[in-house]
């Protein structure tokens, strides 16, 4: 099926075609490559910006790799770029995308800080994010959390006190960051 | 009704109304039509972002090529040739017209030989222009570092220094920063950089 989706059309239709109920499972694909990755990004845009990365290099798609192992490689680039573009636009205050900002009124926070924030924890290690997420946003025990990421107790610890700082230090350098 | 219903909605409603129609899933549910076309707008935009990397990841590439000058090896120029020619069937086939010094580029590295090319600077700053990313920075930085414009090579490593960025890139970006900086005899700021 995937493939029949894919061929024979232009990267916008395709694009209106992955998007329609979709049939290819890119949300979930999405979901599982923001939580592997422990990505601090506004989940719906990395959807949006999956299904066009799909639609964009269907033309090119012959069947190889296959489709399940091509969608994935699709969604991680789409992911990539998208931090990418949040680094490059983590001092413009004017930037700020709308989930942070509706997500900061709910927390009390600045939305530049916080989209800030997010962009200085995508740019730590992943190990360091998958503690930081373990440990901080999921509050889960530090010897589950240890096991889970595969480390020690004590560096996982370590780790996500390297995330925080991240993040602080992006917040205390403010326009700078 | 439906179709007319889309076609007040807006142009891009009404093709991806013909389109589904083509396929026999057009569907009645006025909900469904509601929902799609604010986001399909979205998803569109989103495309012509990936559209706009890849014409800046080829140009990127250009100007590395056009900066090795007669070292650039055939197969190297064949790839680039058909990377190229990819962006600007996509752009086509979606409909969008890049702007004159854009396509002259683009026409000119498809077609025209190795040495008839713009310049690598021109290249390079198309690139950075379209997304200023690490990679497109990278090319231009290596350009200016290569016509001894050491300063402004300097500028833009400061730049992307200024940013948020992993471990990996900031290490290379550090180790560039202090070969261009020693080119500037400034070796005390290096010594202070390669300390901290």
């Amino acid at each position: 099926m995937a493939r029949a989706l894919l061929s024979g059309a232009t990267p916008r239709e395709v694009l209106a075609r992955v998007l329609a109920g979709d049939p290819l499972g890119l949300r979930a694909r999405v979901a599982a490559a923001l939580a592997n990755e422990a990505l601090f990004l506004d989940s719906d845009r990395a959807l949006l910006r999956a299904s066009a990365h799909v639609a964009r290099f269907a033309p090119r798609y012959r069947g190889q790799p296959e489709p399940d192992a091509w969608l994935t490689a699709r969604v991680l680039a789409a992911v990539r770029e998208l931090v990418d573009e949040a680094h490059e636009g983590a001092r413009h205050e004017d930037a700020t995308p709308a989930p942070f900002s509706e997500l900061a009124v709910k927390l009390k926070l600045d939305p530049v800080a916080l989209a800030r924030a997010c962009a200085a924890l995508n740019a730590c290690e992943r190990v360091e994010r998958r503690a930081f997420l373990a440990l901080v946003i999921e509050a889960r025990e530090l010897d589950i959390a240890a096991r889970d990421i595969g480390s020690t107790p004590s560096e996982t610890g370590r780790a996500a006190r390297r995330a925080i700082d991240a993040a602080l230090g992006a917040l205390e350098r403010g326009g700078a960051a | 009704m439906l179709r007319e219903l889309s076609r007040e909605l807006s142009p891009e409603m009404c093709r991806l109304t013909e389109l589904e129609s083509s396929r026999g899933l057009l569907r009645s549910d006025l909900l469904q039509v509601g929902f799609l076309a604010p986001r399909l707008a979205q998803a569109r935009a989103e495309l012509v972002a990936v559209h706009i990397a890849e014409v800046s990841g080829a140009l990127s590439a250009a100007a590395r090529l056009a900066l090795r000058g007669l070292d650039a090896h055939p197969d190297e120029l064949a790839v680039l040739r058909e990377r190229v020619d990819e962006v600007q069937r996509m752009l086509a086939l979606d409909g969008l017209e890049p702007g004159a010094a854009l396509s002259g580029a683009l026409a000119s590295l498809a077609q025209e030989p190795h040495a008839q090319w713009p310049c690598a600077l021109e290249l390079a700053s198309l690139s950075v222009a379209l997304r200023p990313d690490v990679h497109s920075r990278a090319a231009l930085a290596a350009v200016l570092a290569a016509r001894g414009e050491w300063r402004s090579a300097v500028a833009i490593a400061l730049a992307v220094l200024s940013r948020p960025r992993s471990a990996a890139v900031r290490q290379r970006w550090l180790a560039r920063l202090c070969r261009w900086l020693e080119r500037l005899g400034e070796h005390e700021r290096v010594a202070r950089l390669r300390s901290a």
